[in-house]
């Protein structure tokens, strides 16, 4: 009897922690905004769990592919994030980032995916604060959108 | 015979005389009345099977591809955007390629012509064009429809109709299409909201039996191995029912083509199950054309897309 109550308990709270989170992917470039969310680690600032960070070596180096195929494989919010203009590691690597990008958020908006689950940004090694800002303010939005499924239409 | 193909033979013939190129890439009768082929004429002989028409449709720009000897193409204005362009990214020699542009009242929809017919394709012996009209010969003599009703879509808003840049021209000069910077095929996705667009898409890219028909007949699809075709990384998934496989094609196809496609409409008129492809090109059109004063091909020497991003100027988007 008491072993039952405890697997009942058990799956009671499984299913409490089964509430929806938001998996927002994110692709940091190596020298600024890595840099950045290690500091805000470092100074113990709070952010959303959703994160899921990818490094890379600079914002150049993210292929708009990635954000398609994060997508794809149930993403529900992506974030591109580099070193300002001007401040690049590789000189000019974030320049080839910014202009993709522009390419890449009017596609996803052509193809139905709201223009709140994609986001790029410049975060430099110095701003925890604004690392801290960014990802919960995403989280934020992307829990109001709730999931994304690429296939709506059938799980409907 | 009409007054294009008369001068893209005497042109073909003059350049092939003179040894000026090796061969001329033209189009040339298909199997049936509605339809032509690509052809390729080496000798002056051979020029009289070219033929300019309204079936014309096929982009030729697709057969130079770093070419050995010089060559002409007879060429649309869409054709003459896109040589240009692949030109521009090292595809092919500009010198090696001499482009007869030839001047366009638009292509012949095959699609959109047998849907106003009431027989059947087999039954059409001739098709002409007279004035705005264009005229079938069928098994009940002839049928006069208006041109705009059976040409590409596409082509109801051409910019090109007289190629923006080529070496020679042939046919009289006609003005571009009035709304060609108005987008109006747009203004029916635009209207939809997200989810509307989601449901939308999945449905259309949902048909996508990956065939790469789409892929083959652009002249700006020139890599030796497409993203598709790469293993590693896997970056659509191959085989039967993969949705997030056709979806991935289609995002990465339509990103690719971003300020490189000409709006030839080859991709969308190969497309064996009707996917609206030029929508998603288009769309980027417009983005190219409005952000970044960017339509790839209108100019000799024109700058490449992704060479345009001013550095100068920071698009900081969440600013």
């Amino acid at each position: 009897m008491a072993e039952e109550t405890t697997a009942e308990a058990t799956v009671e709270t499984e299913s409490a922690s089964k509430e929806w989170k938001p998996t927002l992917l994110a692709y940091l470039c190596n020298w600024c905004s890595y840099a950045g969310a290690n500091l805000a680690g470092a100074s113990r600032l709070e952010y959303d769990a959703a994160i899921r960070i990818i490094r890379v070596p600079c914002s150049g180096r993210v292929d708009p592919l990635m954000v398609y195929k994060a997508f794809e494989r149930g993403a529900d919010g992506v974030l591109v994030s580099g070193c300002h203009i001007g401040d690049c590691h590789y000189a000019e690597g974030n320049y080839a980032c910014q202009g993709r990008m522009v390419i890449t958020r009017s596609l996803l908006k052509a193809i139905g995916i709201e223009d709140k689950r994609f986001r790029q940004t410049w975060i430099s090694a110095s701003e925890g604060t604004i690392f801290q800002d960014v990802v919960n303010e995403m989280s934020a939005e992307l829990r109001e959108l709730g999931p994304f499924h690429l296939e709506k239409s059938e799980n409907e | 015979m009409s007054n294009l193909t008369e001068a893209a033979r005497a042109k073909a013939k003059e350049l092939l005389e003179s040894g000026a190129v090796k061969y001329v890439i033209g189009h040339a009768r298909g199997t049936v009345p509605y339809r032509s082929r690509p052809y390729f004429a080496s000798t002056p002989e051979q020029a009289e099977n070219l033929i300019h028409d309204i079936t014309c449709a096929p982009n030729l720009g697709v057969y130079v591809n770093k070419p050995q000897d010089k060559v002409a193409v007879i060429a649309k204005g869409c054709d003459a955007r896109s040589l240009i362009t692949v030109a521009s990214e090292g595809q092919a020699d500009r010198s090696d390629v001499v482009i007869i542009g030839a001047t366009c009242e638009g292509k012949l929809d095959e699609r959109r012509l047998l849907a106003k017919l009431d027989f059947g394709p087999g039954k059409i012996e001739s098709i002409s064009e007279d004035g705005d009209d264009v005229v079938v010969e069928g098994p009940d003599g002839a049928v006069k429809i208006p041109r705009d009703e059976v040409i590409m879509p596409v082509c109801t808003f051409c910019r090109v109709r007289t190629p923006a840049a080529c070496n020679e021209l042939i046919g009289d000069e006609v003005e571009a299409r009035e709304n060609a910077d108005a987008y109006d095929d747009l203004a029916e996705l635009e209207a939809m909201s997200p989810a509307e667009r989601t449901k939308f898409w999945n449905e259309q890219l949902g048909k996508c039996i990956r065939c790469y028909a789409c892929r083959n007949a652009c002249p700006s699809c020139f890599c030796p191995e497409c993203f598709v075709d790469e293993h590693h990384p896997q970056w659509a998934l191959h085989g039967g029912g993969q949705f997030g496989g056709n979806w991935m094609f289609h995002t990465g196809r339509a990103q690719h083509l971003a300020g490189r496609c000409s709006s030839c409409g080859s991709c969308e008129r190969g497309c064996p199950v009707n996917i609206p492809l030029m929508l998603l090109n288009r769309w980027l059109e417009r983005e190219t054309n409005e952000n970044f004063d960017h339509l790839a091909g209108m100019a000799e020497g024109q700058k490449q897309l992704a060479a345009l991003f001013r550095k100068d100027e920071s698009r900081d988007q969440d600013e």
